[in-house]
């Protein structure tokens, strides 16, 4: 834990994954061929409207996608150099909550409401390193004042219900970081059932925590300005795929990829829109996933498409070390 | 300006089942004193936290919640002095859009017969006339009429909450409430819906009662924007005035805490408000704010800051001013 950073090491590797549900309806293509990499330490930020595959993407990593309907019919996830979708359940359990852990969006719902959280979070210390029922209470004590849960004794006492939303949500972190040696976080919409000021608190306790211990954060959200406030680098998906990745400075500055362009122009809080009466609205739709095509998905929205994005998936273009996009158009429009 | 509405001390209380024999009936002060105006044509924002009680004071000008005490006029006329005939009569100009258009809608109504009903009930035109009418409608919110024998699940959250908005438009209403109107979408669907919704106000000069905990999107829509926060008005001023200035210290820590789209300025990130909201059934004593504000004085324990006007056209309700 206290080893010296290096911030070129890959954690976590994904490659061409791709997940699909079979459902009565027919098949959800839900993640196309995704590829992406989490360097130790860092946060990579997974945006993009709902549908998006963004969730099911972080879920796939410690395999907690409903199997059926979901499979992962390709790719490989390597979690320090081992492939997790080769791992049989019961080594993929071992993984779960203890270098893979995950926080979700919903703390009353994922918490179970008839333990105490210091019971819940004390479970995980006797089950992933067996420790003993005073030892592991102990530590789990020490977690709930590392999140800055007041009077941490106390507290460790109370049900999920007896929790404000945003304890709750500090609780579940506690419990995330369960572990001697956490090696990565997926933090699933972690603040948006919470309130602006209580989000704020949050996030900054994150942003604390990654300081603290060395791990490395997977943030799923929908919120561009949780992205702003939290991320190293961003990972644009619309409809399954990968639209774009760019450090979080870059993607702000310079959103390449008409999507990126449009989702970033559709919020009120752009700095364009101060006395301006009209929004930049992305028009139409998101395409149904049951019946969407093997080209751009964007296509039907995008103001600047042309035939050739009605042929084939783009290839991916580099705009940047670091910056890549995956458009026809390369970022050449105006 | 013309005053659509006028609110004069409201409170609207509920009482709260105790759960065991033992404990007293609490009482819940969702909204606890509130006191604004609603000019014509304007958009007035509400903003706050959840359990601020906003979406009940949305409720109540309008009469769907019974209000415990106060005065809600609507062009000039108490509308809790009115009989059951006449209120109905009075709620064809007052209409609300909701924040879920999932539940919003019946899901065993055609598209067709959600907004026929309206039409029918308040006779406001001739039966021969109402599918022309309805086409215009759905024509007006940017939906194809050949969807209109759809039900509601055949459709998009956004094209579901378009028809909530259409139902809205129904009786050629002047004031509207939104509320949360566009919580439930996505961001690039939200942008829709908003610019709708100013379409439809230029075209219509409706006056909108904008409810949402979304401060970047009250701040583009709203004309005058009132904070809340447990029960009551914190401050309220024109838009322009309270960007510059944010006097209360909940509105200070409301738009510190709003994550800003610069990656850049995270760093100098402002103080960021301790505490949690405190239960609205039993709020601190003085100043609802007084256990989480950075400022707070003795008085602010012991008294509730009157209304001041501390800058001009600037409200607050804040012993510091």
């Amino acid at each position: 834990m206290t080893e010296k950073m290096n911030n070129d090491e890959i954690l976590l590797s994904i490659k061409d994954l791709e997940v699909n549900f079979y459902t009565y309806r027919g098949i959800v293509q839900a993640v196309r061929s995704v590829s992406f990499d989490i360097k130790k330490g860092e946060t990579l930020a997974l945006v993009g409207e709902s549908g998006c595959g963004k969730s099911v993407t972080a879920h796939s990593i410690n395999q907690l996608i409903p199997m059926p309907p979901g499979k992962i019919d390709n790719g490989e996830i390597f979690f320090e150099g081992k492939d997790l979708l080769k791992l049989s359940e019961k080594e993929i359990r071992a993984y779960r909550g203890d270098r893979i852990s995950m926080i979700f969006q919903e703390p009353m719902t994922s918490l179970n409401p008839v333990f105490q959280i210091g019971e819940q979070i004390a479970d995980v210390f006797r089950t992933h390193h067996g420790l003993k029922k005073d030892e592991s209470w102990e530590r789990a004590v020490k977690l709930l004042e590392l999140v800055k849960i007041p009077s941490p004794e106390k507290q460790a006492r109370s049900y999920p219900h007896q929790l404000s939303g945003g304890m709750r949500q500090r609780a579940m972190i506690a419990m995330a970081l369960a572990s001697p040696n956490p090696g990565l976080m997926i933090a699933d919409e972690p603040t948006t059932a919470l309130d602006v000021t209580i989000q704020a608190q949050i996030l900054r306790l994150l942003a604390e925590l990654k300081t603290e211990i060395e791990m490395s954060v997977l943030l799923i959200t929908h919120d561009m300005g949780v992205v702003a406030e939290t991320a190293d680098r961003v990972v644009v998906m619309y409809a399954g795929r990968k639209v774009e990745e760019a450090d979080v400075n870059d993607l702000f500055e310079n959103p390449r990829h008409p999507y990126t362009l449009g989702l970033l122009n559709s919020l009120p809080s752009n700095e364009k829109y101060r006395g301006e009466k009209r929004l930049e609205a992305i028009k139409g739709q998101v395409p149904d996933l049951l019946t969407i095509k093997g080209w751009c998905p964007f296509e039907n929205r995008c103001e600047y498409a042309t035939d050739i994005c009605r042929q084939s998936f783009p290839e991916r273009t580099e705009l940047s070390p670091g910056h890549s996009i995956w458009c026809h158009l390369e970022g050449k429009y105006e | 300006m013309n005053k659509i509405l006028e609110v004069n001390d409201l409170k609207t209380h509920f009482a709260i089942q105790p759960e065991n024999m033992q404990e007293k009936k609490a009482i819940l002060k969702a909204v606890d004193g509130v006191s604004f105006d609603v000019h014509e044509g304007e958009i007035l924002g509400v903003v706050g936290e959840s359990g601020c009680g906003k979406s009940t004071l949305g409720r109540t000008v309008l009469r769907l919640e019974e209000k415990t005490e106060g005065l809600v006029k609507y062009k000039g006329t108490d509308i809790y002095s009115l009989s059951k005939s006449e209120l109905k009569k009075a709620r064809t100009s007052m209409q609300m859009i909701f924040q879920d258009p999932y539940s919003s809608l019946n899901p065993r109504k055609k598209v067709s017969s959600i907004l026929e009903q309206p039409l029918r009930i308040h006779n406001v035109c001739q039966s021969n006339e109402i599918s022309a009418r309805i086409d215009a409608l759905l024509d007006e919110i940017g939906l194809n009429p050949k969807y209109k024998g759809r039900f509601p699940h055949q459709f998009s959250g956004g094209q579901r909450q378009r028809i909530g908005i259409a139902r809205a438009l129904t009786l050629n209403p002047e004031f509207i409430v939104c509320d949360e109107a566009v919580s439930a979408l996505d961001v690039s669907v939200q942008a829709q819906i908003l610019n709708l919704l100013l379409d439809l106000q230029e075209r219509y000069s409706f006056t909108y009662l904008f409810i949402a905990h979304d401060l970047s999107v009250v701040e583009f829509i709203s004309n005058r924007i009132m904070v809340m926060y447990l029960g009551r008005i914190v401050e309220y001023a024109d838009k322009s005035e309270l960007m510059k200035n944010h006097l209360h210290p909940y509105t200070q820590a409301l738009f510190s805490a709003f994550p800003s789209t610069d990656p850049r300025g995270r760093e100098n990130k402002k103080q960021i408000v301790m505490g949690d909201v405190p239960s609205p059934i039993n709020p601190p004593t003085g100043c609802h704010f007084h256990p989480r504000c950075p400022f707070k004085k003795d008085i602010c324990m012991k008294e509730y800051p009157e209304m001041k006007e501390a800058a001009p056209g600037h409200f607050t309700a804040c012993h510091l001013y």
